[in-house]
């Protein structure tokens, strides 16, 4: 515990995030927990080396091609023509885009590099404020691992002993109720905004935006077709995104070189994901840490030896999960703390499927809240803010998470009425 | 020893990648109570399941560093660190579970114990895991032509890739992590495993076939690091050795015994598992021949280990 | 030395970027066209990103970008800010340097027991290489930021803060 006052404090003295996680983490457990330098650099390493995480950098790198090679323009002009006329149309054509791709991605920081490469600038082409944009698709991104596939129902799946096709579709009301919520928030958000609001369009101008949009239009199609198809999964779209955006924006649109995107481009996109990975560094190395001196395990018999109501011991789990969110990875929680709660809350009647889906939305919420909130670092480099910005542009989401977590947590038919 | 050596106390991690509750996570909870009771207390082990300390390579490495003492490590990840180790990916070596023990506590094992002890790691015992079979999505495989063109998910070796290439199927890196949404989306056509992971990863809600083929064998060698155990007095490595076997002859038939009970269970989901007879499972054996020779070729003393292999298969 | 680091963290990663990702690309293809799989394209792609990450990492301190939290320290008078600016860059230093030591020594390690990677059977220490060199670049990078830091009238943010 000592080891998150002194990342806090480094914190404030402002101490880059990742140095400061790295630098408490390294303390202790080399000194305290009497760790040797190898499980220091075998963790940082280990962080970085992971197959589910490449999607991360792709698909900045694809959003940042489709971006200087024209691909973006051409979109957005097209979605600003079919839906900018109407009332929030930007920002609800941008929750429902996150759901499709969440339908197809079991990762949601993945999910916010996809889409949120598009609709953020496509917002902010439409003056909507750029808080409002990055909060609403670092949010949205979340959905990510709630709708099914989910990496992390995945994981709970194993290690709670249940078929991971029931945990999927288990998932699937509550991301969907999760998704009507976001997109009401963003129509009443959006009509409080002074955005400009397009005129309606005439036949002719949504042609003439789509045949320019063509190339682009396709990109999304082939992602989801080819993920849905089996070509290829979710991971390697990213590196399909990639080599499509190239193929359009120097063979098709001509708009860059061979030379800028190597000095230009993914120039830009290696500090932009150097950023995030590097964080989940040394955020491996603190995980780690506190893994090795059982802090999680520690927490949660705390929470089953003083909560004696069934609702005291789901709220209590609720409140352990979202903080143990902030810091671990979704998978990393699942692993320590599924079969640590498992037992009590099926001796209380909860079914364990149902127990997964409120365990995922709660780590859910974990990826768009500081400190390691992962949604909120490529929503950063997306958006080109703080994350304090991102932080607060996010905070109204959250709340609105947490309302939906404690409906589903308490009404499990909306989890298990579609299992029969 | 100094004196004071036997007042000593020390204090040991035991990692591992399974679900304590599996024959192998069982076996590591007992192998800690069981040391710390005829220790009397001087040995102390904490258990680490699910990969929560890292996965099988970064566990081994660590245990060379010496940041971890213990881990029964899946023979698959072993040749990164001892090549003699993709022994375990040949084709149809062992017949049954039985002719896996006595090899691997024979001459075979013998050989093997010595190459990993030049690594810094000391075998404690060879565990039980089973035997691969496969699982497809397609069609029934009787035959090596009902694998003709299907992509078999295998793991990153020359071997098991060499293996499919001989069945006529390609052999294809997908990540463990999604396999299972890449057979559900037919990334791949099917993959081959242990009962063990096809049931608790429930591989067959996503392929409805399952031929018990039984060609390859999934084993885990117990390990301890060489210098953690030299740390140690005379009757405190006793203790470790003893207890080891101990434990290791339970986890052998609790292993066998578990496996039986995937089998019924998988059965019991309807999934359509196909049974060889004798003559088809010789068609699959006489169409892996060749691999062999690849690891003759290509291992050092792969030969040698050959040898020392049939000479334990022949009795 | 300026001039050779900007070109390390911009050609080197960069082409990595494109590398990795055009490898899984063709992975892809092969897999779905002629049913073949390059045994160790997904591992070479894991380790190009270990890679860039932390060559990139360097260039994230030489922009600027690396995420901090300066809401607090910048409530303070300048002069005092100035000094807990300096006192932070001094910090990553510490680290950056400490990891970098602790990561020659990995590398040492296991190059002497000899461990080689799964697939492409190189040496273990050439994918660990990559945090001690990021590593020492980062700590280079940062004393460059607290030069400019203690520098009257320079530049004293470590990272992208709320300010920038
Ligand atoms: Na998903
Ligand atoms: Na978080």
């Amino acid at each position: 515990m000592q080891v998150l006052l002194l990342f806090v404090v480094l914190l404030a003295l402002g101490v880059p995030i990742a140095v400061a996680t790295g630098f408490s983490a390294l303390l202790y457990m080399t000194l305290e927990a009497g760790r040797s330098f190898g499980v220091v650099i075998q963790s940082m390493f280990s962080g970085v080396d992971s197959f589910a995480l490449m999607a991360i950098p792709f698909f900045i790198f694809a959003g940042d091609i489709m971006l200087e090679g024209g691909v973006s323009r051409r979109l957005i002009v097209f979605a600003k023509r079919l839906v900018g006329w109407t009332a929030g149309g930007l920002p609800i054509t941008g929750v429902l885009s996150s759901m499709f791709f969440a339908a197809l991605s079991g990762s949601s920081p993945a999910t916010v590099a996809a889409v949120g490469g598009i609709m953020i600038p496509s917002m902010q082409d439409a003056k909507y404020t750029k808080k409002f944009a990055v909060g609403l698709m670092c949010a949205s991104g979340a959905l990510g691992i709630i709708i099914p596939p989910s990496i992390t129902l995945l994981v709970y799946g194993v290690v709670a002993e249940e078929s991971i096709a029931a945990l999927f579709l288990a998932g699937l009301m509550p991301g969907i109720f999760i998704g009507l919520v976001l997109i009401i928030a963003a129509y009443i958000m959006a009509r409080k905004q002074p955005y400009v609001k397009d005129p309606f369009p005439t036949l002719k101008e949504v042609l003439v935006a789509f045949r320019d949009a063509l190339w682009g239009l396709a990109m999304p199609l082939i992602i989801l077709g080819g993920i849905y198809l089996g070509v290829f999964t979710p991971t390697e779209a990213a590196a399909v995104a990639v080599g499509y955006s190239l193929f359009v924006s120097l063979f098709i649109y001509r708009e860059i070189t061979f030379h800028e995107v190597i000095t230009k481009i993914a120039k830009k996109s290696v500090v932009i994901s150097a950023v995030i990975m590097y964080i989940i560094a040394n955020a491996e190395i603190l995980g780690r840490y506190l893994t090795f001196r059982r802090v999680p395990t520690q927490l949660a018999s705390i929470i089953l030896q003083y909560a004696d109501t069934p609702v005291m011991v789901l709220l209590l789990i609720n409140l352990l999960l979202l903080l143990v969110g902030m810091i671990m990875s979704p998978s990393a929680a699942v692993i320590i703390l599924a079969p640590l709660f498992l037992p009590a809350v099926t001796a209380m009647g909860v079914h364990p499927i149902h127990f997964g889906v409120v365990m995922v939305v709660n780590l859910a919420i974990g990826m768009v809240t500081p400190p390691f909130g992962l949604n909120l670092y490529v929503a950063a480099g997306i958006g080109k803010m703080s994350v304090a910005q991102v932080t607060q542009a996010v905070f109204p989401f959250i709340i609105l998470y947490i309302l939906a977590l404690l409906v589903i947590t308490f009404v499990p038919a909306l989890s298990m009425a579609i299992l029969g | 020893q100094q004196p004071g050596a036997a007042a000593q106390t020390f204090e040991a991690t035991f990692a591992h990648v399974v679900r304590p509750t599996i024959a192998k996570g069982q076996a590591a909870d007992m192998f800690a109570e069981m040391v710390a009771e005829r220790s009397g207390g001087r040995i102390t082990i904490n258990v680490f399941p699910d990969s929560q300390l890292g996965n099988d390579r970064e566990i081994t490495e660590q245990m060379q560093l010496g940041d971890i003492e213990f881990n029964a490590p899946f023979t698959g990840v072993l040749p990164a660190f001892v090549a003699q180790t993709q022994l375990f990916d040949l084709p149809f070596v062992f017949p049954d579970s039985r002719a896996v023990y006595d090899a691997m506590h024979g001459e075979v094992g013998d050989i093997l114990d010595q190459y990993l002890l030049d690594q810094g790691l000391r075998v404690l015992g060879y565990w039980a895991g089973g035997f691969k079979h496969i699982t497809n999505g397609v069609r029934p495989i009787r035959t090596p032509a009902d694998m003709a063109g299907m992509r078999i998910r295998v793991s990153q070796s020359p071997l098991l890739i060499a293996q499919m290439r001989a069945l006529g199927a390609s052999g294809i890196d997908i990540p463990f992590a999604e396999l299972y949404t890449a057979l559900q989306q037919g990334t791949v056509d099917g993959q081959e495993n242990s009962l063990a992971n096809i049931y608790t990863r429930r591989f067959y809600e996503a392929n409805q076939y399952m031929t018990l083929s039984g060609h390859g064998y999934l084993g885990y060698i117990f390990l301890v690091s060489e210098s953690f155990f030299q740390q140690l007095s005379p009757d405190l490595q006793q203790i470790v050795v003893d207890v080891a076997r101990e434990v290791g002859e339970w986890q052998w038939d609790a292993a066998i015994a578990e496996d039986e009970e995937f089998l019924a269970q998988i059965r019991a989901t309807g999934t359509n598992v196909i049974e060889l007879t004798p003559q088809q499972r010789q068609a699959f054996i006489d169409a892996t021949r060749p691999v062999y020779e690849e690891f003759a070729r290509t291992v050092p003393a792969g030969a040698e280990l050959l040898a020392a292999l049939e000479r334990a298969t022949a009795r | 030395m300026r001039r050779f680091l900007l070109f390390v963290e911009t050609y080197i990663a960069g082409i990595l970027m494109i590398v990795t990702s055009l490898l899984i690309f063709l992975q892809v293809v092969l897999r779905y066209v002629f049913s073949y799989s390059i045994i160790w394209a997904e591992e070479f792609a894991r380790y190009g990103i270990v890679w860039f990450v932390f060559l990139g990492s360097s260039l994230a301190v030489h922009e600027g970008a690396h995420a901090s939290v300066d809401v607090l320290i910048k409530l303070l008078p300048t002069k005092v800010y100035r000094v807990f600016a300096a006192l932070a860059i001094v910090i990553s230093i510490g680290f950056t340097a400490t990891v970098a030591w602790f990561g020659i020594r990995m590398v040492i390690r296991i190059a002497q027991i000899g461990n080689i990677t799964p697939a492409l059977g190189i040496p273990m220490y050439i994918p660990y290489l990559a945090i001690p060199i990021g590593s020492l670049m980062m700590t280079w990078r940062f004393a460059e930021k607290l030069i400019e830091a203690i520098k009257p009238g320079g530049d004293a943010s470590v990272g992208r803060g709320e300010g920038n």
